[in-house]
């Protein structure tokens, strides 16, 4: 998103979480004290080694699980109240589709689930599968399809509840690199179009760059935020992004976060 | 398991295959009675032809008789599946009743229902309730063990997503733990349908006063000259159990279509 004249209206506020596993005596801390913020329509990664809390982090703003500590905000209600009213869509590293609907029976989970009418959603669905580019595959079950298909399936079914805001775990990370690429300009397609806020999880520099407007790095041991870089993302094609002075500017900026830890 | 079945020639080949098993038992017969000239060769291995014909001639009998204990063992098999299900299904929601239950359904597995029989005609003298009981006796436990594996073979991550649709706990059980045992459950039905038909005879071979398994055991008294009526009691029973196994299969195949062994036939099956 060239454009600058984002409103920086806060969509997610999290504010001093901390997470501790386990029972007395065994704590693992997964975060520690972390505080950030994710505004309406941004695109923020949550960039890290394993053992930063990133997918723990995504987990707690879905309301998979309660923080020991610290509080979430989304809009103005607690993650609870925001999941009752369906208000994020999620996806997860595997497609995690069910093996026994098809594609388009997939995709319908969640508006099936919400108590809709067949008559109702069977065009959403249909405009969903039209937009991921499985139009003729909307009758196949899983495991006919390869996994980039797979993870397709699962981005439209999240977004099938048309919710404000999509949180995504790793999703491109057990894909080839072709397939990669290809989903990660879909998905920017999808946000520009949708307006969607997108959380993305990955340890990936390159993606990380590549797809957000801005990164949170995190460290690992306990997990808590390094720091939160700007992308200044620019237009254009994959090719002109990736060569572009400023793509290994920011690429490298990011790794020096690491570096800088590590020595 | 039957992977025979999958194909669209599939009529041809049971055709072959039950043809081929047919002339390899009438070659067997011919070489014993006319060429080894083995002693007594109709009690060893009898003629097909001549199996078939005592299986006309005595054909009522039979009949009668067949439809008795199949009968039982059917409606054993039933009830059998139903408590299956029921403690698959309450084992699944408690972990405490899950342990507590399955070191009494492991024991119930080692009686020998050779011995269980008998014991169970002594206690009830109904031989229809004890084809019954016998039958579900042997049903339940696989079907219990198979299904509870299907209904625990989901991943958290299933869970998850049900969960972010603020899905209620009955919707996430239908929608998910239920489709997901399916497969289990027809593993655990095709186990303990020739286990519910073989439990069945055994009741009447230990004392039952009718049904297809006394036929078999009078007719092995009476000698040679009842040896074509006993393999007309195996054959009956071998087919009976033969259609119970298919007709289990063609549900598994109608209600579970995802599954991996019906995955030649392609995405046509909706």
């Amino acid at each position: 998103m060239l454009s600058l004249d984002r409103q920086r209206e806060t969509e997610i506020r999290i504010d001093d979480v901390s997470m501790v596993f386990g029972r007395k005596g065994r704590e693992v801390t997964a975060l520690s004290h972390v505080s950030f913020e994710v505004y309406r329509s941004e695109f923020v990664s949550l960039l890290g080694p394993s053992g930063c809390g990133k997918s723990t982090l995504l987990r707690l703003m879905a309301d998979l699980l309660e923080p020991t500590s610290g509080q979430i905000t989304i809009g103005e209600e607690v993650p609870r109240e925001v999941r009752l009213k369906r208000k994020f869509g999620i996806v997860f590293q595997s497609p995690t589709l069910f093996e026994w609907r098809t594609v388009k029976d997939n995709i319908e989970l969640p508006m099936e689930v919400l108590g809709l009418k067949k008559s109702e959603y069977s065009a959403i669905s249909e405009r969903l599968i039209d937009m991921v580019g499985l139009t003729k595959f909307k009758h196949h079950y899983p495991w006919q399809l390869s996994g980039g298909m797979q993870q397709r399936v699962a981005i439209a079914r999240a977004l099938s509840l048309d919710p404000p805001i999509l949180l995504m775990d790793e999703p491109f990370s057990a894909l080839d690199e072709f397939t990669k690429e290809k989903l990660q300009l879909d998905l920017l397609d999808i946000q520009r179009q949708t307006k969607k806020t997108i959380v993305f999880v990955t340890h990936s520099i390159p993606e990380a760059v590549f797809l957000s407007d801005r990164v949170i790095v995190m460290s690992a041991h306990p997990g808590r935020v390094h720091s939160i870089l700007d992308m200044e993302r620019e237009e254009g094609s994959y090719e002109q992004i990736r060569n572009s002075t400023r793509f290994h500017e920011m690429t490298a900026q990011v790794r020096s976060c690491f570096l800088i830890r590590s020595s | 398991m039957s992977g025979w079945l999958r194909k669209g020639g599939q009529s041809g080949i049971i055709v072959l295959w039950v043809l081929g098993a047919l002339i390899l038992w009438e070659a067997a017969a011919w070489y014993i009675t006319d060429i080894a000239h083995v002693l007594a060769p109709a009690s060893k291995l009898p003629y097909l032809h001549l199996v078939i014909e005592a299986l006309i001639q005595h054909w009522p009998t039979l009949a009668e008789q067949g439809a008795i204990t199949f009968g039982n063992s059917i409606t054993g098999f039933l009830i059998g599946t139903a408590v299956g299900v029921i403690l698959a299904i309450v084992m699944s929601l408690s972990r405490a009743v899950e342990l507590t239950l399955s070191p009494y359904m492991i024991a119930s597995q080692m009686v020998p229902i050779i011995g269980l029989a008998p014991i169970l005609y002594g206690i009830i003298h109904d031989p229809a309730l004890s084809r019954v009981l016998m039958a579900g006796y042997v049903t339940f436990f696989p079907v219990a063990i198979h299904m509870l594996r299907g209904l625990q073979s989901i991943r958290p991550e299933q869970e998850e997503l049900m969960r972010s649709y603020a899905a209620s706990v009955w919707t996430t059980y239908a929608k998910l733990r239920l489709k997901a045992s399916l497969p289990g459950l027809f593993a655990g039905l095709k186990l303990s349908a020739p286990l519910a038909i073989t439990a069945s005879i055994i009741v009447e071979l230990m004392g039952a006063p009718n049904g297809i398994g006394v036929l078999m055991l009078s007719s092995l008294y009476y000698g040679s000259s009842q040896v074509y009526m006993f393999w007309s009691t195996i054959l009956i029973s071998v087919v009976i159990g033969l259609i119970w196994f298919l007709l289990v299969t063609l549900a598994e195949r109608l209600l579970t279509p995802w599954q991996p062994e019906f995955r030649q036939q392609g995405g046509g099956e909706r």
